[in-house]
């Protein structure tokens, strides 16, 4: 029991070093917002992200606008 | 007479079960990419190119784009089977498995050509190999774009003549 909490107690110590995320309250996890920040400023981030399914959406609504075969 | 009977039949339209198999395609490939080469493989993240994976942060900000890269194809799939339903549910589509994994072949060969160029070659945001930066394997990644595209128009054109 004693052992379990020990480890339970240095398992969340140690959590405190990884809360780099972007919503963590850390001084990491400013960095990361900041980075995104500069990531969606820039619009090349986003465009690599976005900009295949647009052109892959408009490809496909073409194909599915098309003609219609008649069937013989 | 013939072209009379020909007239009155129903018209077919497989183009609504081609589409739903293109966008299953694209979202199924965009998952290979995201699962096989960004997350098993680890050669490459959304912007390793601009932000190399080699501090926390980084590693952070490269998560959040590849999980909104992976929010899209998740939602181009959820269109795809929307459109696949949709399509089954229409007496003029002829209801093929053949014609539905051309399609979706062709789909992610879609996907690998047009996010190969935009993001491979046009934008540089990330290279498949990234430790190699700009190599053969984007090229080849490219190349997969005609012939999974060709592998899937062989085997669909077969179920619409």
């Amino acid at each position: 029991m004693k052992t379990r909490l020990s480890v339970t107690i240095a398992l969340l110590a140690l959590a405190g070093t990884a809360s780099a995320c972007p919503v963590c309250d850390s001084e990491r996890g400013a960095e990361v917002r900041a980075g995104l920040r500069e990531d969606v400023g820039s619009v090349v981030a986003v465009a690599a992200v976005g900009l295949p399914f647009v052109v892959v959406a408009g490809v496909v609504a073409a194909v599915h606008a098309g003609p219609v075969r008649r069937k013989r | 007479m013939t072209s009379i009977d020909t007239d009155l039949r129903p018209e077919s339209n497989p183009r609504p079960l081609v589409a739903a198999g293109l966008t299953l395609g694209v979202g199924l490939g965009g998952f290979v990419d995201g699962i096989v080469f960004h997350q098993i493989l680890q050669l490459h993240n959304m912007l390793s190119a601009k932000r190399p994976p080699t501090s926390v942060a980084n590693l952070e900000i490269n998560m959040t784009w590849d999980g909104l890269f992976h929010a899209f194809t998740w939602l181009t799939t959820a269109v795809g089977i929307a459109l696949l339903f949709r399509a089954g549910r229409r007496p003029e589509v002829p209801w093929s498995g053949r014609l539905l994994v051309g399609a979706m072949l062709a789909g992610w060969g879609l996907f690998n050509g047009v996010e190969g160029l935009i993001d491979h070659h046009l934008l540089g945001v990330h290279h498949v190999i990234e430790r190699l930066g700009p190599s053969v394997w984007d090229w080849l990644f490219l190349a997969s774009a005609p012939a999974l595209v060709g592998a899937g128009w062989l085997i669909g054109r077969r179920s619409v003549r």
